[in-house]
């Protein structure tokens, strides 16, 4: 259906792309312990992009059957629209990784529902005054992409979510817990996110005092997401053709400690982000960008690529540079290992407000919003009432000890834990 | 349009056989503009079009969202039969406030429309602010956003309510970007609005002052970690009274958790005498700002903290019975694809008494804080990051510093507020709250100067 407005599109002298996401999705939510609601969501969205003239405009709808008319407003926008240096790229193959289960597409939702109730019940039995929070969803979604050059092409994937929270308010003591799965496969395991929440409520409910000084700090996934947040940004292309990313001119220099490597890969198997083709019909595909600590490339679009010289990664969005799955490698050691070569250290579980600030600075501060002390390698307690402070560029280069040889999927990342040196924590007074 | 809509939601509404059921359709028009440096990054426009059902039976929510608005009734079928399937499991008596049913066509009252503003202003516009923060000293890049959106919603329920309401709602920053070396600072100009395209206009100041900020902080060193007094702008005393107490008070988070209930009970002390905290939808003009709210609900303004004591709770319909109060207008979905939830509106400080001289006076060393990245809250703790910020000494405003980012107890940090300034503003940007997977949900907050003893500040070792 997309083919005939782009064969009109393309007799009229423009090049175009239309893309059209199409998803079905349940979500079963248990709050206070109890099944709280089931939401279905049907949806379908058309994109325009279209250029003539060296610019660009770009509508969206969400209309059934709106794909002339969507294309009609793109191609009105042009005459407002942004200039851009390149053309819609010529169909290429690209691998279609395996993202789709007949398996999780056919879930009842009597079995998420048994999933949902079988946490829900572990979590209410932690304590008689906890709120459990479990969520389970199931997407299937399709996405079609066609452009004027000829490329049609469509793909399928299916994505489960477990999202299990616990609070507990003792006095003015919060305990806020959460752990979650992601996958492209029915490949949940409950007993797993369970052993894990279980262990870490009773270490939460003890606080111990801390200090204000430098400490060696083990991030979990979830936290080194907020450290390398800073690193992604720079990374990206558009940040790099505006002169505000300090990468820069930087492709072949050691700008990370040797522990360190990322990949954006659009294509690998199981990936929650994974795809085809990106938004503007690049064959997706993997691009090491930090190797071993030596900047290898950056995340790149039609319109960077273009500027840089270089070519583009499949990571073209619409307004903005999107990434499928950044991969941060695992390194040698256990994150058990890890955690016994801690003599007097923390543990960050979980952050809050270190999203916010300035990455091009690459400073991350936030609250520990969960965070433990360990001494001689045990976790003793939990601390409270103190921030974090480190700088991703001299701490991942010169303060990143190790990382862990077990990764966790985190929503189109993967990434291991991390034990970084020298990270400043300040905390109250009194 | 708008009568064969109520038509057809109310014939759909007959087919529901469960106690409530509510059906809310949408249509959005929304144009974006961005710069990125000196060039505009994109212009585009886009229709966002659907609906949804919701309906309780026993205890049981169920919620269908949809584009294709065939086949109402099937939709309202469909709900029905998931939220009895709920409520055979749950078997649990909810109850929503009563509420009057009310049928009424809302038209927009717009200052200045935006949507009747041709494209082609707003570019030329956007594209002068751009080049005038391009034009500023040490000002390498830009990051310049605009958004405005024009909804009809049309919201009808089973006990005999049909609204319409038409609105509005626009934003824009003007980021400013300065880099030395590896360094890159950054400040924006922000501004946003629910009835004026106006708001958009003569940003000129605001925008040299954003990028004379951004190029300080570029010679500014880092803070120095540690506990201080600080006095936050009225910028920030409005992002910290939304983190630090509005979302505490959001009853659909207390409401079946006794502890949380207990500490946010009414009668409860947070703040000195002079503290007053206050959410409304009404005050004219702000972002999130309606005469109803999602379920229906006519928006008002709500105090929750009276001379520094609780004394009510943001609610939804089923917040308000289940805690014996009064729905305040607060049910919010960001979109038809999500059900309302509790949320803010403008969220305010009120006007005290103190100058922000006699504020100075007596802080031999503390951290003025001005200018907000943004800010999050668990319940327990906030933080949030400042952009613009000075060292106290001897009690004046002294040398720049730079990452400062704050934590805190909510409620040991309400206990601390110990002046409240004069000089109250109300903060519209672009930005917005997010609550669960809902958000940039439009809100703005107000508040004057205040000053907090003990506050936390994360930066470098001492």
């Amino acid at each position: 259906m997309m083919r005939e407005p782009l064969e009109l599109a393309r007799e009229a002298g423009v090049d175009a792309t239309l893309t059209l996401e199409e998803s079905r999705n349940v979500e079963i939510s248990f709050e206070f312990n109890r099944l709280r609601s089931i939401q279905n969501t049907e949806s379908l969205s058309y994109t325009a992009q279209a250029i003539r003239g060296g610019k660009r405009g770009v509508a969206r709808s969400t209309r059934p059957g709106d794909e002339q008319d969507v294309l009609d407003r793109a191609i009105r926008l042009i005459e407002y629209g942004a200039p851009v240096a390149y053309r819609f790229p010529d169909p290429s193959p690209s691998r279609r990784p395996a993202i789709y289960s007949d398996n999780l597409a056919s879930l009842s939702v009597e079995k998420l529902l048994e999933a949902g109730n079988d946490l829900s019940r572990f979590i209410k039995a932690l304590h008689p005054d906890v709120n459990g929070i479990v969520k389970v969803a199931k997407v299937i979604r399709r996405d079609s992409i066609a452009n004027t050059k000829g490329l049609d092409a469509s793909w399928e994937k299916t994505v489960v979510t477990l999202i299990a929270a616990i609070s507990l308010v003792e006095g003015q003591n919060l305990v806020d817990l959460w752990d979650f799965h992601s996958s492209t496969d029915l490949d949940w395991n409950l007993d797993r996110i369970k052993a894990d929440l279980s262990f870490k409520f009773d270490l939460a409910r003890k606080n111990v005092r801390v200090e204000t000084g430098s400490y060696d700090v083990l991030f979990t996934p979830r936290a080194f997401g907020d450290l390398i947040s800073p690193v992604i940004a720079c990374l990206d292309g558009k940040a790099v053709t505006r002169g505000i990313s300090p990468f820069a001119r930087r492709i072949g220099e050691q700008i990370f400690s040797g522990n360190l490597t990322i990949v954006e890969d659009g294509t690998m198997d199981g990936g929650v982000g994974s795809r085809m083709y990106d938004s503007q019909g690049v064959a997706c595909r993997r691009t090491p960008l930090i190797e071993k600590g030596v900047l290898r490339e950056y995340l790149l679009d039609l319109d960077t690529a273009q500027k840089l010289g270089r070519s583009p990664t499949g990571t073209g969005g619409i307004a903005a540079i999107e990434p499928n799955n950044l991969v941060v490698e695992g390194g040698e050691v256990s994150k058990d290992d890890l955690l016994r070569g801690i003599r007097r250290g923390i543990i960050i579980e979980n952050t809050m407000g270190a999203w916010a600030g300035n990455p091009y600075a690459g400073q991350v501060s936030g609250n520990i919003a969960m965070g433990f002390l360990v001494v001689d390698g045990k976790p003793v307690g939990r601390i409270k009432d103190c921030m974090f402070s480190a700088n991703a560029f001299t701490h991942l280069k010169e303060h990143l000890a190790a990382l862990s040889r077990e990764t966790k999927n985190m929503f189109g990342t993967r990434l291991p834990w991390a034990l970084v040196r020298n990270v400043t924590v300040a905390a109250k007074n009194d | 349009m708008g009568k064969s809509m109520k038509d057809l939601m109310r014939k759909a509404l007959k087919r529901s056989n469960a106690e409530y059921c509510e059906i809310r359709i949408e249509e959005t028009e929304q144009v974006s503009v961005g710069f990125r440096g000196k060039d505009l990054d994109y212009v585009s426009e886009s229709v966002d079009a659907g609906g949804n059902v919701r309906a309780l039976a026993n205890g049981g929510w169920g919620f269908v969202s949809f584009n294709k608005l065939d086949d109402l009734g099937r939709k309202v079928e469909e709900a029905c039969s998931q939220a009895k399937i709920l409520g055979d499991l749950l078997k649990k008596d909810i109850r929503l406030h009563p509420v009057d049913p009310v049928e009424e066509e809302v038209p927009g009252a717009f200052r200045a429309a935006a949507f009747a503003v041709p494209l082609s202003k707003k570019v030329d516009l956007l594209a002068k602010y751009n080049a005038l923060a391009l034009s500023q000293p040490e000002i390498t890049s830009t990051n310049v956003r605009y958004f405005d959106r024009h909804t009809h919603l049309h919201f009808a329920s089973s006990e005999g309510t049909y609204i319409r309401q038409e609105k509005m709602d626009l934003g824009g920053a003007v980021m400013a970007i300065a880099t030395k070396g590896a360094l890159t600072t950054q400040e924006s100009a922000r501004f946003g609005s629910s009835t004026d395209f106006g708001t958009a206009v003569g940003r000129e100041e605001e925008i040299i002052r954003a990028a004379a900020a951004a190029r300080a902080m570029l010679y500014a060193p880092v803070v120095k970690a540690g506990e201080y007094t600080v006095i936050l702008s009225p910028d920030m005393a409005g992002l910290f009274v939304h983190e630090a107490f509005g979302h505490l008070s959001e009853a659909d988070s207390l409401d079946e958790d006794e502890r949380m209930k207990e500490l946010l009970k009414i009668g409860n002390r947070y703040g000195p005498d002079d503290l007053d905290i206050f959410d409304s939808g009404i005050e004219g003009g702000n972002r999130g700002d309606a005469k109803y709210d999602d379920e229906g609900v006519p928006m008002q303004k709500t105090y929750l903290i009276k001379g520094g004591v609780v004394v009510g709770h943001l609610h939804s319909r089923e917040s308000a019975m289940k805690m014996g109060e009064k729905p305040t207008g607060s049910a919010r979905a960001i979109t038809y694809r999500y059900p309302p939830i509790v949320r803010m509106r403008t969220t305010c400080i009120a006007t005290g008494k103190h100058t922000l001289e006699e504020m100075l006076k007596g802080i031999t060393l503390g951290v003025y804080v001005d200018g907000g990245f943004g800010g999050e809250t668990n319940g327990e703790m906030f933080t949030f990051t400042a952009s613009r910020c000075n060292m106290i000494r001897s009690g004046s405003i002294a040398e720049p510093v730079r990452d400062v980012t704050l934590t805190g107890n909510v409620f040991t940090t309400l206990r601390n507020i110990d002046m409240i300034g004069s000089d109250f503003v109300i903060r519209n940007t672009s930005g917005g709250c997010g609550k669960g997977s809902q958000g940039p949900l439009p809100t703005a907050e107000g508040s004057p100067h205040i000053r907090i003893r003990k506050v936390v500040i994360g930066g470098e070792g001492k």
